[in-house]
């Protein structure tokens, strides 16, 4: 019965497009010839199982007993219409009470975002991949997947925009999986295009119902359908716009119960080539990827913070517990063997939850792939992306604050650091230029790497810049090194349009000071005509922190160690106070700003004096910092103040020291 | 209560189908597949009193899935139901002919083509045992 009804659906379709279209009074009379079949067929179905209301019934009624001629097909057009309407109307409201069941339970649609959105980026790799191996069939057998999978919930969901896009778009991947479409560059342009506008339309879920989203552009699904659709082959009689088959009962003959066979439009078979055993290979990709994933179970970020936070403390308490001078000085061998025991499952328990807020830099590469792709189709240069050191982990909150850098940088290389083709030539340089990413672990720290084999900075006009904006002197001239450093500077890019120079001055400082929040540094290299090379130093996680624990009289307080260059003990006579107000101190034969943390804080200091002095680098400038003693050096869990202290100045954050007492952690940039 | 096999590589998808069966008011219990390989392993182990599958999957389709249960001396007894989306009417419509092939539903699938297809199973084959929660 429901079966039949659908065929009915597409049937009147049929019949309404062929008298749209202008089609041979044949076609037309076939489709009334199945249409009064079916209506026929249909009205002695219901006569048991009366589900139909009565004015489809009239309706059906009406064109059972309608002639075949076109005279008939004009006067029916009307009632043609209204079945059309009543017909989806008893279908989707049926749909609409199961679709709003679903699209209220919070967590359904939760999922449904997280895998659409899998969906889409795989789409995205999935493409770039094409690129490079169009022969790949799994690869695009899975693109074509993700989009139908994405149709087919968002379907479940009536999210009817998303599912009109998806369901475009996945009609131009079958007749690109089938043969009868090259995906040309264009055509992935385009595809990409609609994977973003998926993606933009499942950002608004929550803010919009999901039946609300607004549509994809007219232009978008002009084009896709023009893919979809191509003027040069037969047009299906039905070119309605949610079925693209009309009566295609092929081989099997719908009404067979009744033992009538329908005679079927002849063009109303399948417009193009059938997608052979379309989906029938697995994607060996897939397949791997897949077994790879498993066990794998999503977590709220929330409740895995809070989980790292309680290993934080167990970890603290666990050393206080262990220097308790009780124990410590206890002669219990059983006890302090349990307590050994104890601090090595603690140390596990620490690094395995540090390693669950640790991904793959490689998720952040590949979306430069993208923006590669996209830079070199609209630059017109041919660039190719190289990445090495994909499984290199960082911690998520890094890699997410990454992403806006990288772009930026790897936007400088391919506008600016690569040169035209045809210049690369003259320079006997290989044709197509190159942009590398490399992550690599090194000393602790993780190094991302960004690399270019174009034309290099040029010093000269680097300098030329600096004098003319003013942030050097006429006549002074640095060293190699801090030319480079020179694009860094906040008036360099801004001061004015970089167009005559190698341009990478462009929104540099905004970089350098991404990276310095993320407690990272940046290097530059580069040889003129060979390329420039970025190197971003990381620290493996935020969470943690390398500290060098300074006493000041009775308080503690933790200097990252990224900051502290050398330390010592002064000589009295060192330290020259500047009109009674400054302290200075001169090290290697240069005086340095000295800050004592005893004054800063206003505690008071031990007898120590002159103490020693540590030399701290913060925003380029180096000054030294006097303290009492130094205590030792120790991996610190950065515990942040709450809401009370956040603002304090020069402090960071406190951390629980081994003995179980509280350091605060310096903000070196703000000591100065 | 009758055991039903979903097969489909879109966990979510399975998701909305069961819930889809659950608002039936037949009783039910779901079991779980995401290809045709490992749906078939399930049918194995389950024997369930029906198989609802989708067709484009990784590894296995759900094509190759029918035929090959078809070829299967005790699981060629079990009835299927394809899920299809519009656009593969023409590949779901022709598995019509094979014998285990029930009805090709399209997705987004209703409680109520979903409640007539359980009926006219349990009524085809009044052995399996049922019960009816709502009335």
């Amino acid at each position: 019965m429901t079966d039949l009804r659908e065929q009915l659906i597409e049937s009147v379709h049929a019949a309404l497009a062929a008298q749209q279209e202008v089609v041979g009074e044949a076609q037309i009379t076939q489709s009334f010839a199945v249409l009064s079949a079916l209506a026929r067929e249909i009205l002695s179905a219901d006569a048991t199982n009366s589900q139909l209301e009565e004015s489809i019934c009239n309706d059906l009624r009406a064109l059972s007993g309608a002639g075949s001629s076109l005279d008939v097909a004009e006067h029916f057009r009307e009632v043609l219409l209204r079945l059309d309407q009543s017909l989806r109307s008893s279908r989707s409201s049926d749909i609409e009470a199961l679709s709003n069941e679903l699209a209220e339970d919070p967590e359904l649609v939760q999922e449904f975002l997280v895998e659409s959105r899998e969906h889409l980026s795989n789409v995205e790799s999935g493409l770039l991949a094409l690129e490079r191996a169009p022969d790949d069939k799994d690869a695009l057998h899975a693109v074509f997947r993700s989009f139908h999978t994405i149709k087919g919930l968002a379907a479940f969901l009536g999210a009817h925009s998303i599912q009109e896009l998806a369901h475009e778009t996945e009609s131009v991947l079958d007749l690109v999986r089938s043969g009868a479409l090259a995906l040309h560059a264009e055509l992935t342009d385009l595809i990409l295009q609609s994977a973003d506008v998926l993606n933009s339309m499942l950002n608004q879920i929550g803010e919009l119902p999901l039946g609300g989203l607004p549509r994809a552009s007219r232009s978008l699904l002009s084009n896709l359908a023009r893919y979809a659709r191509p003027q040069g082959s037969p047009k299906p009689v039905a070119q309605a716009p949610v079925l693209e088959v009309p009566v295609v009962a092929s081989e099997v003959e719908p009404v067979s119960e009744s033992g009538q066979t329908l005679p079927l439009p002849s063009q109303a078979v399948a417009p193009l080539a059938e997608p052979e055993a379309a989906g029938d290979s697995g994607s060996t990709a897939e397949v791997s990827k897949k077994s790879n994933e498993t066990g794998v179970v999503r977590i709220d970020t929330a409740k895995l913070e809070y989980l790292i936070d309680m290993v934080g403390e167990l970890v603290i308490t666990e050393s206080v517990v262990r220097n308790d001078t009780g124990i410590a000085t206890g002669q219990d061998p059983v006890l302090s063997r349990n307590l050994a025991q104890l601090a090595r499952v603690v140390e596990e328990v620490q690094k395995t939850s540090m390693s669950m807020r640790m991904v793959p830099v490689g998720v952040l590469f590949r979306k430069m792939t993208r923006l590669v792709r996209d830079l070199s189709r609209k630059s017109g240069k041919q660039v190719e992306l190289v990445t090495a050191g994909d499984d290199v982990e960082l911690d998520r909150t890094i890699v997410e604050e990454l992403a806006d850098p990288m772009v930026h940088m790897i936007r400088n290389a391919v506008d600016h650091g690569l040169e035209s083709k045809s210049e690369r030539l003259a320079a006997g340089k290989s044709e197509s230029g190159t942009v590398t990413l490399k992550a690599l672990h090194d000393a602790g720290d993780i190094v991302i790497e960004i690399s270019d084999n174009g034309k290099g900075l040029d010093k000269d006009r680097i300098l030329a810049k600096a004098r003319r904006v003013g942030l050097l002197a006429p006549d002074q001239t640095p060293e190699d090194a801090d030319i480079f450093k020179l694009i860094f500077e906040p008036g360099f890019s801004t001061a004015a349009k970089v167009t005559d120079l190698s341009g990478r001055g462009v929104g540099m400082d905004v970089v350098k000071k991404h990276i310095q929040r993320l407690r990272g540094r940046i290097d530059i290299r580069s040889v003129l005509g060979q390329g420039c090379t970025f190197t971003l130093r990381l620290p493996l996680t935020l969470a943690i922190i390398d500290g060098l624990v300074v006493g000041v009289g009775s308080q503690r307080y933790i200097l990252p160690m990224f900051a502290v260059r050398e330390m010592f003990s002064p000589n009295p006579d060192a330290i020259v106070t500047i009109e009674n107000r400054a302290e200075a101190a001169l090290f290697r034969e240069k005086l340095l700003p000295l800050v004592r943390l005893s004054r800063l804080f206003g505690v008071a200091d031990g007898n120590a004096n002159p103490g020693i002095l540590i030399v701290a680098e913060a925003r380029d400038q180096i000054f030294c910092i006097a303290v009492d003693q130094l205590i030792g050096k120790q991996e610190v869990v950065i515990k942040n103040l709450g809401k009370t202290f956040r603002d304090v100045p020069a402090i960071a954050g406190g951390a629980i020291l081994g003995d179980g007492r509280v350091g605060l952690i310096l903000d070196v940039n703000a000591l100065r | 209560m009758l055991k039903i096999l979903l097969v489909d590589d879109s966990p979510l998808m399975r998701q909305f189908v069961a819930r889809s069966l659950s608002m039936t008011e037949f009783e039910v219990s779901v079991h779980h597949a995401d290809n045709g390989r490992s749906g078939i392993q399930a049918a194995r182990e389950l024997m369930p009193d029906l198989i609802i599958t989708d067709l484009n999957m990784p590894e296995m389709s759900g094509e190759e899935m029918v035929e090959a249960l078809l070829l299967d001396k005790v699981l060629c007894e079990i009835p299927v139901v394809i899920l299809t989306a519009d656009s593969e009417q023409n590949r779901a419509e022709s598995l019509l002919r094979h014998a285990n092939v029930q009805a090709c539903l399209r997705k987004p699938v209703r409680p109520e083509d979903l409640r007539q297809q359980l009926e006219r199973m349990t009524a085809d084959a009044p052995e399996l045992v049922m019960e009816r929660s709502a009335w």
